[in-house]
C-alpha cells in the first residue's frame, strides 16, 4: 500500500476485514479513499454487506421440544452405564483371572514337577495371587471406556498377556516364557512408549480427527497441535484401543524411550 | 443464575445438576451450530447430545485455558467434521447432501397453514441454509461461527484451531463462495 492509495487487488482482500471492523485506522481509511474512486470495489463491499445480511435473517432455530429431557435421559444412562459396568466388569475380570490362573498353574506345574523344587511352586503361587489382583485393580480404571469388550476370546487373551506382564515385571524374567504368553503377545498390541509416530496418507487425518477419537474412549487430550497431540493413557485398555485406532488410520511407530509414562504424543506425518 | 467458573467447579466434581445447568447456556446454540452444519434437525439433536455427553466425559481435562465456550464449540466442530466424513463414505453417490433435505424442508413449508408472504419468507431461509450447507465444511462453519453466531476472527481461530491468517482468508473466500451458489440458487 504506497502513498497513492490502495490497488484494487489489496482492497479486495481488505473489504471483509474492513465489514467485520478488523482493521486499524490507517488501512480503514486507505481503503475508504480507494472506495471513493473505485466503483467495482464499492459494488463488491455492498453486495458482500448484503450477503452478510441475508445471512443475519436466519433466525436461531428453536430447540426440538422434549430436546433437554432426551438429553437427561442420555447422560444419566451414560452415567448408569459407568457405574454399573463397575462390578460386574469386575466379576467378568475375576472369573477370567482365575480361568488364567489355572492354566498357567497347571502349565508351570508340569514344569515345577519336572525341574524344580518346592519353593518354585510357593513364588507362582504368589505371582497369581497378584495377578488377580492387579486385574482387579484394572476394572477401576477401566469402567471409564465406553466400548465394553464381551469378545470372551479376545479378553482371555488379554487377561492372560496381562497377567504374564505382571508376572515378568515380578519374578524379574527368571522363568522362559510360555508358548500361550508368547502367543498372547502376538496377538495383542498396544502403544507402550510415550512417543507415537503416525504415518498418514490422507490429509484429513489431523490432531483433532485424534482428538475425536481420544474423547470417544474416553482418553483425555492434554495439548493439541498442528502437528501432535497429547494425550493421558492410564488404562492398559486406553493403549491398545488408542493402538488399534490409530493403526486404522495410517502405519504406527512406537519410537519414544519411557515405558512407564502415562503422557504420550502422537506426531502425525503425512506421506506423500 | 450462578456463575459459569462456579457452574464448571461443580460439574467436574461430578455434581449433575451443575452440569445441566451448565449445558443449558449452550443447548440451543450448540444445537443451532449442528443444524446449520448439517442442514437437518435431526442430525442436528442427535449431534449436538453427542457433544454434550462427550463435554461430560471430557470435562476434567478441561484446563480453563480457552474459553469454555469455544472448547465447547470446538467438540461441536470435531463431532460434525467427524459426522460429515462418516456420512461422505456411506454415500458417495450423492454429491450434494444438501439435496435431500432440502426437498423436505420445502414440502414441509407447503403443508404449513402460513399466511403465503410468511411462506415465501420461509422458504426463502431454507434456500439460504441450504446454500450455507453447500459449501465445504470449512467455509461453512466460519459463515455460521461469524456471521450467525457473532464469534469474533479470533475465537474462531480458538474454536478451529487454526492461524488468525487462515481464519481471514477462509472468512473472505466463504463468503465470496457463498455469493456464488446465492446468485445460482435465489
Amino acid at each position: 500500500m504506497g502513498v497513492s492509495g490502495m490497488n484494487c487487488k489489496d482492497a479486495m482482500e481488505l473489504i471483509n476485514m474492513y465489514i467485520d471492523g478488523m482493521l486499524d485506522e490507517t488501512d480503514a481509511h486507505l481503503l475508504e479513499e480507494h472506495f471513493k474512486k473505485c466503483s467495482t470495489c464499492r459494488e463488491q463491499l455492498e453486495e458482500t454487506k448484503t450477503l452478510i445480511a441475508l445471512v443475519k435473517e436466519l433466525d436461531e432455530e428453536e430447540l426440538p421440544s422434549g430436546f433437554s429431557e432426551r438429553l437427561y435421559i442420555r447422560l444419566e444412562n451414560e452415567i448408569g452405564k459407568r457405574r454399573q459396568s463397575g462390578p460386574l466388569y469386575w466379576m467378568k475380570w475375576v472369573g477370567m483371572a482365575a480361568v488364567i490362573a489355572v492354566l498357567l498353574l497347571s502349565v508351570r506345574m508340569l514344569n515345577v514337577l519336572d525341574l524344580k523344587g518346592q519353593k518354585d511352586a510357593e513364588q507362582l503361587d504368589a505371582t497369581q495371587a497378584e495377578s488377580a489382583e492387579w486385574k482387579g485393580e484394572s476394572t477401576d480404571t477401566q469402567e471409564m471406556g465406553d466400548g465394553i469388550d464381551t469378545d470372551e476370546a479376545r479378553d482371555a487373551v488379554t487377561a492372560s498377556e496381562e497377567s504374564s506382564y505382571k508376572g515378568a515385571k515380578l519374578d524379574n524374567g527368571s522363568h522362559a516364557p510360555t508358548e500361550q504368553e508368547n502367543l498372547a503377545q502376538k496377538a495383542v498390541d498396544y502403544i507402550k512408549s510415550d512417543i507415537v509416530e503416525l504415518k498418514v496418507k490422507d490429509v484429513c487425518i489431523t490432531p483433532e480427527t485424534l482428538m475425536t477419537k481420544a474423547l470417544q474412549h474416553d482418553i483425555d487430550v492434554l495439548d493439541i497441535s498442528e502437528t501432535d497431540i497429547t494425550l493421558q493413557v492410564t488404562a492398559i485398555e486406553q493403549r491398545k484401543v488408542l493402538y488399534e485406532e490409530l493403526k486404522s488410520l495410517g502405519t504406527v511407530r512406537d519410537i519414544g524411550q519411557d515405558y512407564n509414562a502415562d503422557i504420550i504424543s502422537v506426531i502425525i506425518i503425512q506421506e506423500e | 443464575m450462578r456463575e459459569e467458573a462456579t457452574l464448571i467447579n461443580e460439574a467436574k466434581g461430578g455434581n449433575l445438576s451443575a452440569f445441566e445447568e451448565l449445558i443449558s447456556l449452550y443447548e440451543k446454540k450448540i444445537y443451532n451450530y449442528c443444524y446449520r452444519m448439517t442442514n437437518s434437525r435431526e442430525d442436528a439433536e442427535d449431534l449436538a447430545q453427542e457433544v454434550f455427553i462427550k463435554v461430560y466425559c471430557s470435562l476434567k481435562s478441561f484446563k480453563g485455558k480457552s474459553q469454555f465456550s469455544t472448547w465447547i464449540y470446538r467438540i461441536a466442530y470435531n463431532t460434525c467434521i467427524d459426522k460429515h466424513r462418516k456420512k461422505k463414505k456411506k454415500q458417495i453417490v450423492s454429491l450434494n447432501p444438501a439435496n435431500d433435505e432440502d426437498t423436505r424442508n420445502i414440502e414441509l413449508v407447503s403443508t404449513d397453514p402460513l399466511p403465503e408472504d410468511k411462506a415465501i419468507q420461509r422458504e426463502r431461509y431454507e434456500k439460504i441454509q441450504s446454500c450455507i450447507a453447500s459449501l465445504k465444511p470449512e467455509y461453512r462453519t466460519v459463515i455460521i461461527l461469524r456471521d450467525i453466531q457473532n464469534y469474533s476472527y479470533r475465537e474462531i481461530a480458538e474454536i478451529l484451531h487454526i492461524p488468525l491468517g487462515t481464519v481471514k482468508s477462509h472468512i473472505s473466500r466463504a463468503r465470496a463462495a457463498l455469493r456464488d451458489v446465492l446468485r445460482e440458487r435465489l
